[in-house]
Order: C-alpha cells, then structure tokens, then sequence
C-alpha cells in the first residue's frame, strides 16, 4: 500500500472566462517514508492536488487515496492521520498566544491535555520559537506565524504531512530552521511520509527523495533530483547579465541553443541559456554586442533542476 | 464521544476569547448585558409613546418577555453568520479546522453553546429589570429550565442550517443571519401575536420551533399563555410540538449539514478567500 496514490486525476473550475483544468490526468505513486516533491511554478496544480489530498476539495475525474483511503468518500478516516502547512498565509487567532492556538488545534484532535503541553514545549525548542510562546499571534511576524503554523501541523503527529509552500516569503533561516526540523522529523519514524510542494529547486533538491514535475496541471518527469537533471547532462547553462535590454529572440537561431529564459532587471536584462555547443558561446557574445547591450556578467554552470523544467516547459519556475 | 466533548469545549472556549479577550472581563460583562438591555429599553420607550403608560398591561409584559428571551435567540443568530466567514477568511483557519478528525458539527455545536451561554445572562438582568415595571411574574422554574436547555438544541439547529449556507457564500454571512433572526422574530410571537400575521404566515409560524419555544417562556415565567393562537393548546401538547419541531429542524439542519459540507468540498469552497 502506498501512502499516497493517484490515479488519472482531473480537475477543473468553471469560472467567468470559462472552464480552467487545474489538473489533468495526474498519476502518482509515493511510498511510506518518502519525501515527495512537487516542483513546478505558481498555478501548476501543486496546491490544488494537496486539496484534493488533504479532503478539501473533491476531484472532477479519477481517484486519490492517503494511506489507502479514498479523499473522497473516506474523508473521515484520512483526517486523524494527515496534517498540512500552507506557505505565504496569516493563518491563527490574532487575540490568542501561540500557545493557546497550538493547544486548541491540539484538542481538535482529541490529544490529552499534559500530552499537548509537552508535544509544544518540544516543537518550540526544536523550531527555535521558545519566546514567543505567550505572545499574542497577531504581534509575531511572517516567520514567527510559520513556525507556529508547523508546529500546529507537527503537534498531532500525522503519519502524512503536506506542506504546501511552507518557506514561501520567509528568510534564509527560518527556512533553513523548517527543512532541518523536517528532515530530522521523517529520521524519527520509517513510516512518516511528506509531500512537498515547491518552486524553490535548491529546496526540492535539498531535502526530496523523488521530485514531479508539474506544469499547467500535468507531471511532466518524475524521477531522483538526480536523474532529472540527466535530462540535461549534456546541456550545460550560460547565466548573463547583459544591459541595456534588449531584444534576444535571434538566440534561438545559433546552434547549439536549446532553450532560453529571460527575467527583467533593473536597466538591463537576466538571460539563461541552455546550450550543448561550447563553441557557441563566441556566438552568443558577439550577437548581444553587435545588438549594441553590454555583458556585465556570464558564467557556465551545470544543469540545475530549473534546466530541467526550462528543457521539458520552455519556461521558468518563478 | 472524548473527542467530540473535547472539541465542543474547546470551541467554546474559543468563542468566548473572540468575544471577550478585546478587553478586561467586568467591560466585556457591561457590554455584553448594556447592549440588549439598551434595546429593551427602546422598545420600553416606544410603548410608552404608544400607550401613554410603562407598567401594567398583558400587552407589555407580553412584549417584555418576548423580547427580552429574544436577545438570546438573536444574538446566536447574527453572531453565528458571521462564523464561517470569519474563519475562512479573516482568520484562514477553516480548512484546519475541516481536515481535523473533529466534526466540524461539533466545533459549531461549541461556539454557539458559548453565545448562547453569553446571551443568558442580559435575559436574567432584563427578568430583574421586569420588577421595576410590575410584569406579574409566575415562575415554573423546572418548566423554564427545561425551555432554556431544549432552546439551546434548538438554536443550535438553527445556527447550524445557518452555517452550513454560509460555507456557500462570499459575503452575505451577516445579512443571512440577520434574515434568520428577523423571520423569528416577526412569526415566532416575540412582539406580535400570532392572530394578526396574515394566515398563510400563522399556519408558517406553527412550524417553526421557536413559536413554541417561546410560548413556553411566557408560560414558564407569567404563568400562562395570552397569545390568542397559542393559548388554545395546552402545556403539554405545546411541549410535544416543540419536541416535534426541534426534532425536524436537527434533521434538517445535519442533511444540510452533509450537502452543504459535499458541495463545499465539490466547489473548493473551505478555502475562499474572497477578501471581502
């Protein structure tokens, strides 16, 4: 029995401008003990695949199962056993402390009251939150509230955990603080399972087991980060910084240009590239000069799994 | 059944740190009985005009009492409309609060029993109040406690239907349970006695519990009945009818419940935010 399982999955919303598949035909397979990452940028499906795991939401088409169990008609056996944090939101009673929302979410789940003191002590030393924990949830800042939100998640001990953008806004550390804790978490227990959704790379990298690729509601690879990137082990990247901007679509006509990505900075432009043609590069620099920009920074870097999702989308993650 | 206590006291407690934790207990007290109270006190006044006289009449003391128990049945009524939405989307806790193995049944069965509980109390001050104005009191206590208890039931069922169409809307939460609270207060007999509704709503108002929940109020606390419909049933049948009618508006109430709860879950509707 897989922890997660889905099979031709299938939704879509009806809205003013007509009928949007969020996802479409999705298969997954994620065992026991698994870190599982969904990589793939905003309005790929991710979170819309962790509603419909986590009971929120039915699906249009196909079926879901958590730990063996249908999300759709067997919600009430999934719930004592799941749990999940959302990224980017200001969830929690403002007027209660931290540790009277981590308490209360504690007796939504029947655990005794001595057990839920504990279980929060531990979460905020091992969060790193200690001294907020009488303070009133509308004076924490962004990161505060995320530790708060994992530890709730954390607190009933699921056996799935869904963490949906969980580090979306926060800064190096306290994103750095919630991947240690999660990974030490899954060490504990062989059974505890995660699905991860990211559009970090380095945090899909870091800490998942296998990673999916999903783009405009489908998986497009799914495999190691390790084997992904093998789509493009004969690729490598050149990063520029070329200013003024400029106009780049004649990049496609050198050969050895596989795919590029372009991201607007301040007076001038970021351009990604994926090449398979060293001697190329001449190309590429002599096109952005003779098109009157200059180069203020360019660097050859090895296939990341942004690489990956530019070869399969033709598009960026961000 | 641990749980589902646990979960009922829990949101209980919930409820009334959102209602009162803005503020010292004893402010939150004055507050809590100053504003029905002040509403009585209104329609005191308006007697007044009206009659010429503040004390004495069937009539007042009809409207009195009505009133008065009707701050309880409004007040669960308005607060609970906003209930949905506010977790939803003010405080963004409604879907964790959907995937916890707790019924989400029990969390509002929870939050009502603490507005209902709140709302007792300027009931109790305005019975006080009554003295002054010589409502001619004739308590059955065992009659009025058993009243308040199977009222709280029922206010329950209601606040639930209530919520569970709330779980559907963006932004008419409050209006929704104010239409509520309003279609109790014109048939139920809190002010107007049955007899001058047009018939159609006099044959309407017989099925709701609340005409009879409140019927049973005046009979527990003047003694008896002087609304010209009601008083032709006896206290028992009144009882057995109020039995009935609660029964029906639970069982309403849960289909609802389910329904509602299956097309929430069809739409993506736990988590709207709508920003509203």
């Amino acid at each position: 029995m897989y922890a997660i399982e889905v099979r031709n999955l299938w939704r879509t919303f009806k809205t003013r401008d007509g009928v949007v598949e969020a996802l479409r035909d999705v298969n997954l397979k994620i065992k026991k003990g698994e870190l599982f990452g969904l990589l793939g940028p905003n309005g790929a499906g991710k979170t819309t695949l962790i509603r419909i795991l986590t009971t929120l939401l039915l699906p249009t088409k196909g079926e879901a199962y958590v730990w063996g169990y249908s999300t759709a008609t067997e919600e009430r056996k999934i719930r004592p056993i799941i749990n999940m944090v959302s990224g980017g939101e200001y969830s929690g009673y403002g007027l209660l402390t931290v540790k009277e929302n981590l308490w209360m979410f504690s007796q939504f789940y029947g655990i005794p009251g001595k057990v839920a003191k504990r279980r929060i002590e531990y979460l905020a030393r091992r969060l790193k939150f200690e001294d907020i924990l009488n303070k009133k949830v509308r004076n924490l800042s962004t990161g505060q509230r995320q530790k708060m939100n994992v530890a709730r998640a954390f607190l009933t001990d699921p056996k799935v955990i869904f963490l949906d953008e969980p580090t979306l806004g926060l800064d190096v550390e306290v994103a750095r603080v919630i991947r240690d804790f999660v990974k030490e978490w899954l060490l504990e227990n062989d059974e505890r399972t995660v699905l991860l959704t990211t559009h970090y790379m380095h945090e899909a990298e870091e800490l998942c087991d296998r990673i999916a690729i999903i783009n405009e509601g489908r998986i497009i690879a799914l495999d190691t980060s390790d084997n992904l990137k093998k789509l493009v082990s004969r690729e490598f990247s050149l990063v520029l910084r070329i200013h003024p901007k400029i106009n780049i679509s004649w990049i496609n006509k050198i050969e050895g240009v596989q795919k590029y990505l372009t991201r607007e900075e301040e007076n001038g432009l970021r351009v990604r590239i994926i090449m398979s043609r060293e001697e190329s590069i001449a190309d590429v620099v002599d096109g952005i000069i003779k098109h009157g920009a200059k180069i203020s920074y360019l660097k050859k870097e090895e296939p990341t799994l942004e690489d990956v999702f530019l070869k399969l989308t033709g598009r960026g993650l961000e | 059944m641990s749980r589902f206590i646990s979960t009922v006291k829990t949101a209980m407690w919930l409820d009334y740190q959102i209602a009162s934790n803005w503020t010292k207990p004893l402010t939150f007290f004055t507050y809590n009985i100053a504003k029905p109270v002040g509403a009585s006190l209104l329609l005191l006044a308006m007697y007044y005009v009206v009659t010429g006289k503040i004390v004495g009449s069937m009539a007042l003391s009809f409207i009195y009492i009505g009133n008065a128990f009707y701050m309880i049945l409004g007040q669960v009524m308005m607060d609970l409309g906003w209930l949905v939405h506010e977790d939803r989307e003010h405080y963004q806790t409604l879907k964790y609060i959907m995937i916890s193995p707790s019924s989400y049944y029990s969390y509002l069965i929870g939050r009502s029993a603490a507005r209902f509980l709140l709302s007792i109390f300027p009931a109790i001050f305005l019975l006080l109040l009554g003295f002054i104005i010589h409502i001619p009191y004739n308590f059955n206590y065992p009659l009025l406690l058993f009243t308040i208890l199977f009222g709280w039931i029922f206010m329950v069922s209601a606040g639930m239907l209530l919520n569970t169409i709330t779980l559907l809307t963006a932004r008419y939460g409050g209006s929704i349970g104010e239409t509520f609270a309003g279609i109790f207060y014109l048939l139920s007999g809190v002010i107007f006695p049955l007899s001058v509704l047009p018939s159609f709503l006099t044959k309407f108002a017989l099925f709701l519990p609340s005409t009879y929940w409140f019927s049973l109020i005046r009979r527990s606390v003047l003694g008896m009945e002087t609304d010209p419909v009601l008083s032709q049933l006896s206290l028992q049948s009144t009882l057995i009818l109020f039995a009935i009618t609660t029964a029906y508006f639970i069982t309403l109430s849960l289909s609802f419940y389910f329904s509602m709860d299956y097309l929430a879950r069809r739409r993506g509707a736990l988590e709207m935010i709508t920003t509203y």
